[in-house]
């Protein structure tokens, strides 16, 4: 396309208000740019050698045996097959951690709902209630596994609150069957970050979408099912993901309570093959594994989300 | 201070010295050369980090060339595996049973070809240490200090119980006698713990050894849980819990909170320990502290949980890091050690002066005859998988679920699996 103007002036020369308006957007559009990747390249370089680099360099040493110590031999597919195999504790770790996530993540986004809906009230003290909520949630790990060791107790406050309503409580962090459990009820001590979430949500709800269903007749609780919930959906997705993705990895608390076989997770597992036992090409491959599956979890979530999720404006085909 | 104690330190003093002059001589001449840097990776306390600084300090100014920077590691396995990996080896690592693991898997030196070469008397040491270093004819550590499972008990509640306190030729006999009259138990509640019992491997370790059995055959291919003694020694450990009730069982420990039960909390008559916990537990119970060795039953036996110190494979001062650790073993080396009350040392005249510096009241008498009795366990390479192992399979019994007759069977099979993985 010509830059030359359609329209010559009078005495043949091109003033500087007639130049054309796409001289004037390239150069703003090639400055903008600059300016993009300028403000955006401390994060990229970091990006690129702190998290990238180290994740291509994982993916080359689960091919390789490696004890972090003598150089690496490359081994193949060995790695994973044996991780796959039934001899190893990968399937015990997957099941473990499956069971803490597909437990933890639902039972933590209905706690965080509710206590959002209860906060959502106008009630005296609200602001007190919604920060005494969220407080744990910004609390270290390290403190609350220790909290909560002592809560959990088999004579610990917790026992002994239900002990009141007649119920034995177990042994939560002794006896091993009871240790995931209790894992998943010191993480919903934690739901306050979900809330916080959800309150944000609750408050952009636009109030003529209550009033016309009330108009059509219905009562609280139909509201909720049929106007909260949906305009939620994004909000939800959004902790279902990030929660999935948060248990899945979850390390912390199971490496401060001490693994055994009954609650030993992915991410510890791996770190006791890579410290532990100096199989750090083996640990890299169970990592990868876990990555693969991670990622096909998401997008399974993602691609269902089609189905629930409803992004105001939307229009569903 | 007492003059009990100023005597002594004037004696570890006086013999340090003697001892330097005799160190120095032979070693400034050829250490006189270009100026040396090392780095001393460790773990343990800030007294701990305090004591090697002062050591490496001393040794500085013996030998104004090399310069020694000690860096203390929280989660030591892996920083350290983490450091040498990147390419920033420590040239001297503290090691403890891991030593064996590291040494195989090229973290850590052989340092066999060099205590012969330097005619280095390994005799210097006390009974039982060198072993947990050592693997098939290598030796991957030195040690350096030489703490091993022992019995702390509280005085006062021996005197409560009107029973004698422990002798150095007492049994199991003795020790659940004892333990049973200081177990008070007031409304279906045991307000008063005879033992503390404990999970740790040196504990029931030494049990299993004092019984003639052991976790591992000599070969260390296969697991010996089936062995009649072997499990002798942990039915005995566990009977105390489940049996005999002179013990919490893993339920009541936990209520315990996080630290567990131990002598400190003024209600529970003995736990087993080692001497590095001297300082705390003589801050709780001062005078009414007492230390004995573990009760006998076919024999004695006081499993070592030392420190040593080895040289990275990777490092590249290797006649300069010899020259310390060996400098480390000396009077001069070991003193700070005594000094500061961290531990015991690994040497046997370490010990002799430690034992004059030991609190008032506290003796060491009753550990002295049975000093022949301290053991190292067999320590494979796959030493933190066979512990790993262990503990999985022994929870439920443990925990009162399994007997060890009925666990035996799986956990040889389990223990054979790690043992011939690592060959």
């Amino acid at each position: 396309m010509s830059i030359v103007p359609d329209v010559v002036p009078a005495k043949g020369r091109l003033r500087k208000s007639t130049r054309p308006k796409r001289l004037k957007m390239d150069r703003m559009r090639r400055r903008e740019a600059m300016y993009f990747y300028l403000f955006v390249s401390p994060f990229f370089i970091g990006f690129l050698f702190l998290t990238i680099g180290p994740i291509l360099g994982s993916l080359l040493l689960s091919f390789t045996r490696w004890n972090m110590f003598l150089p690496p031999q490359w081994v193949g597919l060995q790695n994973f097959s044996q991780v796959l195999s039934g001899n190893s504790l990968f399937w015990t770790a997957l099941g473990n951690t499956g069971y803490y996530a597909l437990i933890s993540v639902p039972l933590g986004i209905i706690l965080a709902l509710f206590i959002a809906v209860l906060l959502n009230q106008n009630i005296v003290l609200r602001r007190w209630f919604r920060a005494a909520f969220y407080l744990p949630s910004t609390i270290p790990t390290v403190a609350v596994v220790l909290l909560w060791l002592w809560l959990l107790a088999p004579a610990g406050l917790f026992n002994e609150f239900i002990g009141l309503f007649g119920i034995k409580g177990p042994a939560w962090f002794v006896d091993p069957s009871w240790v995931k459990p209790g894992l998943i009820l010191m993480g919903l001590w934690g739901a306050g970050g979900g809330t916080v979430l959800f309150l944000a949500g609750m408050q952009g709800i636009p109030p003529y979408l209550y009033e016309a269903s009330a108009l059509d007749g219905a009562g609280p609780i139909r509201q909720f099912f049929t106007v909260t919930i949906p305009m939620l959906s994004p909000i939800i997705l959004f902790n279902v993901v990030n929660g999935l993705i948060g248990s899945f990895q979850v390390f912390t608390q199971v490496y401060i309570l001490g693994t055994n076989n009954a609650d030993l997770m992915m991410v510890p597992y791996l770190f006791q093959e890579a410290f532990d036992y100096f199989n750090m090409g083996y640990a890299s491959a169970i990592a990868w594994c876990l990555f693969v599956i991670i990622i096909a979890i998401t997008m399974v979530v993602l691609r269902w989300s089609a189905v629930y999720v409803y992004y105001e404006g939307e229009v569903r085909r | 201070m007492s003059i009990k104690s100023r005597i002594a330190l004037l004696s570890v003093s006086s013999l340090t010295a003697l001892g330097s002059l005799a160190l120095v001589a032979p070693v400034s001449a050829a250490a006189a050369a270009a100026p040396v840097h090392l780095v001393w990776t460790v773990w343990g306390s800030p007294l701990d980090t305090a004591t090697y600084q002062l050591r490496a300090n001393e040794y500085h100014a013996l030998h104004p060339n090399v310069s020694i920077s000690v860096i203390n590691l929280p989660k030591y396995d892996q920083q350290v595996e983490t450091m040498i990996a990147g390419g920033k080896s420590p040239d001297i690592m503290n090691v403890a049973q891991d030593g064996v693991g590291f040494g195989v898997n090229g973290a850590v030196m052989n340092l066999a070809p060099l205590i012969k070469q330097s005619h280095f008397n390994l005799d210097r040491f006390s009974p039982g240490y060198i072993g947990e270093y050592s693997y098939r004819g290598a030796i991957y550590g030195l040690p350096d200090r030489g703490g091993y499972s022992m019995i702390f008990y509280n005085k006062a509640l021996f005197r409560k119980a009107h029973i004698p306190y422990p002798t150095s030729n007492w049994t199991w006999s003795d020790f659940l006698h004892d333990a049973q009259k200081m177990t008070i138990v007031q409304g279906g509640k045991t307000v008063q713990w005879g033992f503390a019992g404990s999970g740790w491997w040196p504990y029931y370790g030494a049990l299993v050894h004092e019984a003639g059995g052991h976790f591992i055959n000599p070969d260390e291919t296969t697991g010996m849980i089936s062995s009649p003694a072997t499990q002798a020694g942990l039915n005995f450990a566990n009977d105390l819990a489940f049996k005999w009730h002179v013990t919490p069982t893993p339920d009541e420990a936990a209520n315990f909170g996080a630290n567990g039960p131990n002598i400190a909390r003024g209600n529970i008559g003995m736990n087993m320990d080692s001497f590095w916990d001297i300082k705390t537990l003589y801050g709780s119970l001062g005078q009414n502290l007492g230390m004995a060795p573990f009760p006998r039953d076919k024999m004695g036996g006081m499993e070592t949980v030392g420190t040593g110190v080895a040289i990275a494979a990777q490092s590249k001062n290797v006649q300069a890091d010899w020259q310390f650790l060996q400098w480390l073993s000396t009077p001069a080396g070991q003193r700070q050690i005594v000094i500061n009350h961290e531990d015991m040392p690994a040497t046997k005249y370490g010990l002799s002066l430690w034992i004059k510096t030991l609190p008032k009241g506290l003796s060491y008498s009753l550990l002295a005859p049975d000093a022949r009795d301290v053991f190292s366990p067999r320590i494979p390479p796959t030493w933190n998988q066979l512990q790993t192992t262990e503990g999985n399979d022994l929870t439920p019994f443990w925990d009162g679920k399994i007997s060890a007759s009925a666990l035996a069977p799986k956990m040889d099979q389990d223990i054979a699996g790690v043992l011939t993985s690592g060959q």
